[in-house]
Protein backbone atom coordinates (compact mmCIF):
# COMPACT_ATOMS: atom_id res chain seq x y z
CA UNK A 1 0.00 0.00 0.00
CA UNK A 2 2.70 2.61 0.96
CA UNK A 3 4.55 2.02 -2.95
CA UNK A 4 2.28 2.96 -4.66
CA UNK A 5 1.68 6.04 -1.84
CA UNK A 6 5.35 6.98 -2.29
CA UNK A 7 4.86 7.07 -6.33
CA UNK A 8 2.02 9.55 -6.10
CA UNK A 9 3.94 11.61 -3.38
CA UNK A 10 6.90 11.78 -6.10
CA UNK A 11 4.54 12.60 -9.08
CA UNK A 12 3.25 15.58 -6.98
CA UNK A 13 6.46 16.59 -5.54
CA UNK A 14 7.97 16.58 -9.05
CA UNK A 15 4.60 18.96 -10.37
CA UNK A 16 4.52 21.33 -7.72
CA UNK A 17 8.80 21.74 -8.83
CA UNK A 18 7.65 21.69 -12.10
CA UNK A 19 4.84 24.78 -11.91
CA UNK A 20 7.28 27.10 -9.32
CA UNK A 21 9.98 26.80 -11.99
CA UNK A 22 7.77 27.58 -14.76
CA UNK A 23 6.24 30.61 -12.51
CA UNK A 24 10.18 31.89 -11.79
CA UNK A 25 11.20 31.61 -15.41
CA UNK A 26 7.97 33.43 -16.80
CA UNK A 27 8.73 36.07 -14.36
CA UNK A 28 12.18 36.46 -14.74
CA UNK A 29 12.19 36.22 -18.33
CA UNK A 30 11.19 39.88 -19.05
CA UNK A 31 13.39 42.95 -18.80
CA UNK A 32 12.09 45.53 -15.94
CA UNK A 33 10.00 47.84 -17.64
CA UNK A 34 10.75 51.51 -16.51
CA UNK A 35 9.49 53.61 -19.60
CA UNK A 36 6.39 55.00 -17.02
CA UNK A 37 8.86 56.21 -14.44
CA UNK A 38 10.94 57.80 -17.38
CA UNK A 39 7.88 59.40 -18.33
CA UNK A 40 6.73 60.47 -14.93
CA UNK A 41 10.93 62.34 -14.67
CA UNK A 42 10.38 63.78 -17.81
CA UNK A 43 7.35 65.37 -17.17
CA UNK A 44 8.78 66.76 -14.26
CA UNK A 45 11.51 68.04 -15.49
CA UNK A 46 9.85 70.08 -18.25
CA UNK A 47 7.61 71.07 -15.71
CA UNK A 48 9.97 72.62 -13.42
CA UNK A 49 11.99 74.24 -16.01
CA UNK A 50 8.76 76.08 -17.37
CA UNK A 51 7.00 76.72 -14.12
CA UNK A 52 10.08 76.54 -11.60
CA UNK A 53 8.38 76.34 -7.89
CA UNK A 54 4.97 76.54 -9.47
CA UNK A 55 5.71 79.91 -10.84
CA UNK A 56 5.74 80.78 -14.98
CA UNK A 57 9.53 81.28 -16.21
CA UNK A 58 10.37 84.50 -16.90
CA UNK A 59 11.60 83.18 -20.64
CA UNK A 60 8.96 81.52 -21.50
CA UNK A 61 7.06 84.93 -22.20
CA UNK A 62 8.91 87.07 -24.40
CA UNK A 63 9.99 90.55 -23.30
CA UNK A 64 6.75 93.17 -23.63
CA UNK A 65 4.70 89.46 -21.84
CA UNK A 66 2.22 89.72 -25.08
CA UNK A 67 3.39 86.54 -26.38
CA UNK A 68 5.51 83.36 -26.03
CA UNK A 69 9.44 83.31 -26.60
CA UNK A 70 10.34 81.18 -29.64
CA UNK A 71 13.75 81.67 -28.44
CA UNK A 72 13.72 79.79 -25.71
CA UNK A 73 11.10 76.78 -27.51
CA UNK A 74 13.86 76.74 -29.90
CA UNK A 75 16.44 76.27 -27.65
CA UNK A 76 14.24 74.61 -24.96
CA UNK A 77 16.42 71.43 -24.84
CA UNK A 78 19.50 73.24 -23.65
CA UNK A 79 17.91 76.00 -21.30
CA UNK A 80 16.49 72.60 -19.71
CA UNK A 81 19.09 70.77 -19.85
CA UNK A 82 17.71 67.40 -21.73
CA UNK A 83 18.93 65.16 -24.10
CA UNK A 84 16.82 63.08 -25.85
CA UNK A 85 19.96 61.25 -28.02
CA UNK A 86 19.23 57.53 -26.35
CA UNK A 87 22.62 56.57 -27.69
CA UNK A 88 22.49 52.94 -27.97
CA UNK A 89 24.04 52.33 -30.94
CA UNK A 90 25.87 48.50 -30.52
CA UNK A 91 22.49 47.38 -29.80
CA UNK A 92 20.22 49.14 -31.92
CA UNK A 93 19.49 51.53 -34.18
CA UNK A 94 18.83 54.10 -31.62
CA UNK A 95 21.16 56.66 -32.92
CA UNK A 96 19.06 57.38 -35.94
CA UNK A 97 15.69 56.99 -33.85
CA UNK A 98 15.26 59.60 -31.16
CA UNK A 99 13.51 57.34 -28.17
CA UNK A 100 11.57 60.39 -26.59
CA UNK A 101 9.05 62.72 -27.28
CA UNK A 102 7.66 65.21 -25.58
CA UNK A 103 4.81 67.70 -26.08
CA UNK A 104 3.32 70.86 -24.09
CA UNK A 105 0.52 72.71 -25.11
CA UNK A 106 -0.45 76.02 -23.04
CA UNK A 107 -3.61 76.97 -22.74
CA UNK A 108 -5.73 80.01 -21.68
CA UNK A 109 -8.63 80.21 -18.81
CA UNK A 110 -11.24 79.07 -21.30
CA UNK A 111 -9.07 76.10 -21.98
CA UNK A 112 -8.08 77.66 -25.45
CA UNK A 113 -5.44 76.28 -27.04
CA UNK A 114 -3.05 79.05 -27.79
CA UNK A 115 0.80 78.15 -27.64
CA UNK A 116 2.15 74.36 -28.39
CA UNK A 117 5.71 73.15 -29.17
CA UNK A 118 7.03 70.04 -29.12
CA UNK A 119 10.43 67.55 -29.23
CA UNK A 120 11.76 64.26 -30.32
CA UNK A 121 10.46 61.86 -32.52
CA UNK A 122 7.18 62.67 -33.39
CA UNK A 123 5.81 58.84 -34.44
CA UNK A 124 6.07 57.82 -31.25
CA UNK A 125 3.11 60.42 -30.02
CA UNK A 126 1.05 57.92 -32.24
CA UNK A 127 2.10 54.94 -30.61
CA UNK A 128 0.37 56.55 -27.26
CA UNK A 129 -3.25 56.01 -28.70
CA UNK A 130 -2.94 52.84 -30.44
CA UNK A 131 -5.19 50.43 -28.61
CA UNK A 132 -4.18 47.86 -31.15
CA UNK A 133 -0.67 47.06 -30.17
CA UNK A 134 -0.11 44.70 -27.23
CA UNK A 135 0.39 46.73 -24.42
CA UNK A 136 4.53 45.47 -24.02
CA UNK A 137 5.33 47.03 -27.31
CA UNK A 138 3.53 50.67 -26.55
CA UNK A 139 5.96 53.34 -25.52
CA UNK A 140 5.66 54.74 -21.57
CA UNK A 141 3.25 57.57 -22.30
CA UNK A 142 2.59 60.07 -19.51
CA UNK A 143 0.52 62.79 -19.50
CA UNK A 144 -0.64 65.62 -17.02
CA UNK A 145 -1.67 68.90 -16.86
CA UNK A 146 -1.35 71.79 -14.26
CA UNK A 147 -2.34 75.53 -13.56
CA UNK A 148 0.90 78.18 -13.29
CA UNK A 149 0.32 82.08 -12.82
CA UNK A 150 3.14 84.51 -14.07
CA UNK A 151 5.34 86.23 -10.73
CA UNK A 152 3.34 89.40 -11.66
CA UNK A 153 0.30 87.73 -11.71
CA UNK A 154 -0.30 88.98 -15.07
CA UNK A 155 -0.51 85.52 -17.18
CA UNK A 156 -2.15 82.80 -15.98
CA UNK A 157 -2.21 79.31 -18.32
CA UNK A 158 -2.88 75.82 -18.00
CA UNK A 159 -0.41 73.65 -19.22
CA UNK A 160 -0.86 70.47 -20.69
CA UNK A 161 2.07 67.73 -21.30
CA UNK A 162 2.74 64.62 -22.62
CA UNK A 163 5.66 62.44 -22.57
CA UNK A 164 6.39 59.49 -24.52
CA UNK A 165 9.23 57.07 -24.16
CA UNK A 166 9.86 54.17 -26.86
CA UNK A 167 13.13 52.53 -25.75
CA UNK A 168 10.83 49.08 -26.79
CA UNK A 169 14.32 46.68 -27.15
CA UNK A 170 15.37 47.43 -23.49
CA UNK A 171 12.11 47.55 -21.20
CA UNK A 172 9.98 44.76 -23.35
CA UNK A 173 10.30 41.31 -24.21
CA UNK A 174 9.79 41.04 -28.08
CA UNK A 175 8.97 37.97 -29.95
CA UNK B 1 12.45 -11.86 9.51
CA UNK B 2 11.50 -9.09 11.49
CA UNK B 3 14.93 -7.85 11.44
CA UNK B 4 14.68 -7.46 8.38
CA UNK B 5 11.64 -5.74 7.68
CA UNK B 6 12.82 -2.99 9.79
CA UNK B 7 15.62 -2.73 8.04
CA UNK B 8 14.17 -2.56 4.96
CA UNK B 9 11.29 0.02 6.42
CA UNK B 10 14.44 1.91 7.50
CA UNK B 11 15.83 1.76 4.42
CA UNK B 12 12.54 2.76 2.80
CA UNK B 13 12.15 5.71 4.23
CA UNK B 14 15.94 6.61 4.78
CA UNK B 15 15.65 6.38 0.38
CA UNK B 16 12.75 8.44 0.68
CA UNK B 17 13.58 11.21 2.30
CA UNK B 18 17.30 11.61 0.94
CA UNK B 19 15.18 11.75 -2.63
CA UNK B 20 13.31 14.61 -1.38
CA UNK B 21 15.93 16.94 -0.19
CA UNK B 22 17.70 16.08 -3.74
CA UNK B 23 14.61 17.36 -5.24
CA UNK B 24 14.06 20.41 -2.84
CA UNK B 25 17.51 21.43 -3.39
CA UNK B 26 17.11 21.27 -6.71
CA UNK B 27 14.57 23.05 -6.97
CA UNK B 28 15.73 25.84 -4.19
CA UNK B 29 19.21 25.73 -6.34
CA UNK B 30 17.44 26.78 -9.63
CA UNK B 31 15.10 29.92 -8.29
CA UNK B 32 18.49 31.15 -6.46
CA UNK B 33 20.27 30.76 -9.56
CA UNK B 34 17.11 32.67 -11.40
CA UNK B 35 16.55 35.39 -9.05
CA UNK B 36 20.10 36.26 -8.35
CA UNK B 37 23.15 36.27 -10.76
CA UNK B 38 25.07 38.66 -12.88
CA UNK B 39 22.72 39.60 -16.26
CA UNK B 40 19.64 40.39 -13.50
CA UNK B 41 22.29 42.99 -11.32
CA UNK B 42 23.67 44.56 -14.01
CA UNK B 43 20.32 45.47 -16.31
CA UNK B 44 18.82 46.65 -12.28
CA UNK B 45 21.21 48.86 -11.19
CA UNK B 46 21.59 50.70 -14.57
CA UNK B 47 18.26 50.88 -14.86
CA UNK B 48 18.18 52.38 -11.37
CA UNK B 49 21.09 54.88 -11.91
CA UNK B 50 19.75 56.23 -15.34
CA UNK B 51 16.37 57.15 -13.47
CA UNK B 52 18.00 58.50 -10.12
CA UNK B 53 20.50 60.70 -12.85
CA UNK B 54 17.25 61.49 -14.45
CA UNK B 55 15.54 62.54 -11.00
CA UNK B 56 18.31 64.31 -9.65
CA UNK B 57 18.85 68.38 -9.81
CA UNK B 58 22.31 69.92 -10.62
CA UNK B 59 24.69 70.02 -6.79
CA UNK B 60 22.59 66.46 -5.89
CA UNK B 61 25.01 63.70 -5.06
CA UNK B 62 23.65 60.22 -3.62
CA UNK B 63 25.20 57.18 -2.88
CA UNK B 64 23.52 53.90 -4.24
CA UNK B 65 24.47 50.50 -1.95
CA UNK B 66 25.91 48.05 -4.33
CA UNK B 67 26.84 45.80 -2.04
CA UNK B 68 25.62 42.38 -3.75
CA UNK B 69 26.42 43.16 -7.17
CA UNK B 70 29.91 44.49 -6.15
CA UNK B 71 30.35 41.15 -4.40
CA UNK B 72 29.22 39.47 -7.47
CA UNK B 73 31.91 41.20 -9.38
CA UNK B 74 34.65 40.28 -6.64
CA UNK B 75 33.63 36.05 -7.24
CA UNK B 76 34.29 37.40 -11.03
CA UNK B 77 37.59 38.43 -10.16
CA UNK B 78 36.51 42.19 -11.96
CA UNK B 79 38.03 45.32 -10.89
CA UNK B 80 35.03 46.79 -8.41
CA UNK B 81 36.06 50.33 -9.47
CA UNK B 82 35.28 49.41 -12.87
CA UNK B 83 31.86 48.68 -12.00
CA UNK B 84 29.81 51.89 -13.37
CA UNK B 85 31.14 54.09 -15.96
CA UNK B 86 29.21 57.27 -16.79
CA UNK B 87 29.33 58.19 -20.05
CA UNK B 88 29.21 61.97 -20.49
CA UNK B 89 29.45 62.21 -24.28
CA UNK B 90 26.38 59.68 -24.79
CA UNK B 91 24.50 59.77 -21.88
CA UNK B 92 24.90 56.71 -20.83
CA UNK B 93 25.66 54.77 -17.80
CA UNK B 94 27.67 50.83 -17.69
CA UNK B 95 27.03 48.51 -15.13
CA UNK B 96 29.62 45.43 -15.85
CA UNK B 97 30.45 42.75 -12.85
CA UNK B 98 32.48 40.81 -15.14
CA UNK B 99 34.81 40.80 -17.94
CA UNK B 100 32.05 39.48 -20.67
CA UNK B 101 29.11 41.30 -19.51
CA UNK B 102 27.85 44.33 -19.16
CA UNK B 103 24.58 46.47 -19.14
CA UNK B 104 24.05 50.37 -20.66
CA UNK B 105 21.33 52.62 -19.96
CA UNK B 106 20.69 56.06 -21.22
CA UNK B 107 19.68 58.99 -19.78
CA UNK B 108 18.15 62.11 -20.52
CA UNK B 109 19.50 64.61 -18.22
CA UNK B 110 22.34 66.39 -20.22
CA UNK B 111 24.21 67.60 -16.56
CA UNK B 112 27.56 66.05 -16.56
CA UNK B 113 27.96 63.24 -13.62
CA UNK B 114 30.89 62.21 -12.23
CA UNK B 115 30.70 59.05 -10.01
CA UNK B 116 33.15 57.03 -7.54
CA UNK B 117 33.68 54.06 -5.70
CA UNK B 118 32.75 54.45 -1.88
CA UNK B 119 36.31 52.50 -0.50
CA UNK B 120 36.45 54.43 2.58
CA UNK B 121 37.00 51.65 5.80
CA UNK B 122 33.81 52.95 7.04
CA UNK B 123 31.22 53.55 3.99
CA UNK B 124 28.20 55.52 4.64
CA UNK B 125 25.26 53.06 5.54
CA UNK B 126 28.40 50.68 6.44
CA UNK B 127 28.30 48.61 3.27
CA UNK B 128 30.07 48.88 -0.20
CA UNK B 129 28.59 51.41 -2.98
CA UNK B 130 29.18 54.31 -5.43
CA UNK B 131 28.82 58.11 -5.19
CA UNK B 132 27.12 59.89 -7.40
CA UNK B 133 27.45 63.75 -8.00
CA UNK B 134 25.13 65.93 -10.60
CA UNK B 135 27.26 68.93 -11.44
CA UNK B 136 26.64 72.33 -12.59
CA UNK B 137 28.12 71.57 -15.99
CA UNK B 138 26.49 70.78 -19.49
CA UNK B 139 27.64 68.03 -20.96
CA UNK B 140 29.88 68.50 -24.26
CA UNK B 141 27.88 66.60 -26.82
CA UNK B 142 24.68 65.52 -27.44
CA UNK B 143 22.88 69.09 -27.55
CA UNK B 144 19.86 68.60 -29.38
Amino acid sequence: MEKPLTFYWFVIIFGVALILSMTVIKFHDHPYDIRDVEGLLLKNKIADCIAPSGRLNSKVLNKTKTGFNQTFFDNFLKECNLNLSADDRESYNWDEEIQYYFEVVFRDMNEKEIYKFEKGNAGIKGLCLDNEKKFALLPGCFKSFFYTISKDKENRYFIDILTSVRKTEKNAKLK
Amino acid sequence: MKKRKKAGFLTENVIFLVLNLIVITILLLFIYSRTGGIILYEETYAKNIALLIDSAKPGTEFYLNMENALEEAEDNAWDVKKTVKINNKRNMVTVQLSEDSGYSYSFFNDLKVVSRFDNRKEPLGGQKGFIFAITNEVNEEGLS
